[in-house]
């Protein structure tokens, strides 16, 4: 029964060890950023649209902004909401889908229903649309992609929980008089949880992709840098300043990238049957 | 039945969104100056907000089984035409878009199939976890920088030439020049799903005992192949398209919006700008109905692509 996960398995392989090692670095500038480079990416100077690897570093934007400087800073917001919004659909959906599979009958039935629905549906139009009405602060951002992310969290872990409480130490438990929830909560749910983590890491990128598409279509806080709204300006300058959008891309597919390899990892590892 | 639950699933979410949260329409309607109150009461009770919920559930019900979507705030016009009207742009470039994928998608996959652990094979798993990382607005940036502003072989912008008075085949030739680029935005990210899927199951329609038995019978592999490789592996196959459907959607919206294509996409965005709620809300709805009915239609197909389980049906009713 794999309850913790060896990360010495995933180290050892070199897709796990890089992308590991890159997550930890992005983290520690994330979180040291403005200590080690200090600057108000919001500072405006007079040099409009300069291009990059001149005197601008990665060149500025059409009120001058440095861009590099905004994506330093855009890095805080991304994993900010990807960190978040991952954690809070893990949550909910391990919840929903440990009631599920442990209570099972009718309850299993309309959850796996809802939640094969949020799968289906296009999400992201819902998500453009709450946002639309709500108003755009982070918070919101972070919950409504939550609210839209948990359902593959919670089949996996109504898979796991359904394998798990067939085991005999359940039986043991319950033969000690354990009450259901506790046995749910103290026994089948610890020894269910590891793969999830391969789901919560990918969670994260996707929460990242659906923050920037989102700051794209102009749906984010205006006073926080943010890389999906860099690549909106960058649109109405595609002609003449095309740095605008080559970087926070890179920087979005970049980040999104090493969540998804560790994640392909960790699937591999704690999920072997779906690889 | 599946598709009966998912039906309660878009409508109950739909009102909960127009009825629940804020974003008064009363507020929308009668603008951001003071109103004396007698006239936002009227206003109020002419759209029946003033009437408890389940009531209000029942309206919209109505309201919906007659096609009414309520009106732009915009243009004041009825919505579900409005969205209708841009359907067939969104269709334009989705069907061209996804038949392609699927194809390329099966046969790129089948071939990462017979030679699995190869080069080919891991350069291929790399650009489909790569896809996964690429926001499609990105590519599409990416694409409009390459091909139409540095080589400038390809259109920018829009579905067809502003002003321009083509007849016949030339109308075909400029849409197909103009979707040459959106249209690969979208096929790359469908190409690498379908892909991978196809690779799995292929993979294991290859080694299962009657390939094995066609083979060692000495008929020729590719009369297996279409025999019995792809009959057997074509189910996965079916189920991801159709239920990436909703995922194509959301793709097809944000690449009109970089393309400027005429669609239900660029209409969504506008409509965010001018907080026109009754459009987005429309355009929810309608793209949950057009999943719904993709999912439909894939369900059925099923029976067509394997007999089986036709049978099983007919044996339940």
């Amino acid at each position: 029964m794999v309850s913790r996960v060896d990360w010495r398995i995933i180290l050892r392989q070199p897709a796990g060890a890089v992308s590991a090692t890159v997550i930890a670095i992005l983290l520690l500038l994330a979180i040291f950023g403005p200590v080690l480079v200090p600057g108000n990416p919001d500072h405006i100077s007079g040099d409009f649209l300069q291009p990059p690897f001149g005197h601008f570093g990665l060149g500025t934007d059409n009120l001058g902004r440095s861009v590099g400087l905004e994506l330093f800073y855009g890095l805080r917001i991304s994993l900010l909401v990807g960190l978040l919004a991952a954690a809070s659909a893990t949550l909910l959906g391990a919840g929903v889908g440990a009631i599920a599979g442990y209570f099972g009958k009718s309850v299993d039935g309309v959850v796996m229903r809802i939640s094969e629905s949020f799968q289906v549906l296009p999400t992201f139009i819902l998500a453009a649309l709450i946002v639309a009405l709500i108003g755009a602060g982070l918070d919101r951002v972070i919950a409504v992609i939550a609210l839209l992310a948990w359902p593959q969290t919670a089949r996996l872990m109504r898979a796991q929980v359904l394998r798990v409480k067939q085991l005999e130490f359940v039986d043991a438990a319950r033969c000690m008089g354990v009450g259901e929830w506790r046995i749910m909560l103290g026994e089948v749910i610890p020894n269910a949880f590891a793969p999830i983590l391969a789901t919560a890491t990918l969670t994260i990128g996707d929460a990242i992709l659906i923050e920037a598409g989102l700051s794209f279509l102009g749906l984010s806080d205006p006073t926080v840098v943010s890389w999906g709204r860099m690549l909106s300006t960058g649109q109405r300058y595609l002609f003449e300043s095309p740095w605008l959008s080559i970087f926070p891309g890179l920087a979005i597919f970049a980040t999104v990238l090493v969540f998804t390899v560790l994640g392909d990892v960790l699937n591999k590892v704690l999920n072997p049957r779906s690889a | 039945m599946a598709a009966l639950i998912l039906l309660a699933v878009v409508t109950i979410l739909n009102f909960i969104i127009t009825h629940i949260l804020p974003g008064d329409p009363v507020t929308a309607l009668v603008g951001q100056f003071p109103a004396p109150p007698a006239y936002v009461a009227l206003v109020r009770h002419d759209y029946g907000l003033d009437q408890p919920l389940y009531v209000q559930l029942w309206l919209y019900l109505g309201n919906l089984l007659h096609g009414n979507l309520g009106y732009s705030f915009g243009s004041q016009r009825p919505v579900l035409p409005l969205i209708l009207q841009h359907a067939q742009a969104t269709l334009l470039l989705m069907v061209p878009a996804l038949t392609v994928a699927s194809i390329v998608g099966v046969w790129l996959g089948g071939a990462a199939a017979r030679r699995v652990g190869s080069w080919y094979d891991n350069v291929l798993s790399a650009i489909s976890i790569g896809s996964y990382s690429t926001p499609i607005f990105w590519l599409a940036q990416v694409l409009i920088i390459v091909f139409a502003i540095n080589w400038h072989v390809l259109p920018a912008q829009g579905m067809y030439t502003v002003g321009s008075d083509y007849t016949g085949f030339d109308t075909v030739s400029d849409y197909l020049l103009h979707l040459a680029l959106p249209g690969s935005a979208l096929a790359f990210f469908n190409i690498a799903l379908v892909a991978r899927v196809a690779r799995a199951s292929m993979y294991e329609a290859l080694h299962q005992d009657y390939t094995q038995l066609a083979l060692a019978k000495g008929l020729r592999p590719a009369y297996v192949f279409w025999r019995h490789v792809l009959p057997n592996a074509l189910i996965p196959i079916v189920t991801i398209i159709g239920f990436n459907f909703g995922s194509a959607l959301t793709g097809a919206v944000l690449t009109e919006t970089v393309f400027g294509w005429p669609g239900i996409g660029s209409l969504f965005v506008a409509s965010i700008v001018k907080r026109d709620y009754p459009v987005l809300e429309g355009i929810f709805l309608l793209t949950s109905f057009a999943v719904l009915l993709v999912n439909l239609i894939t369900d059925l197909t099923y029976g067509f692509i394997d007999p089986r389980v036709a049978r099983t049906y007919q044996g339940r009713s």
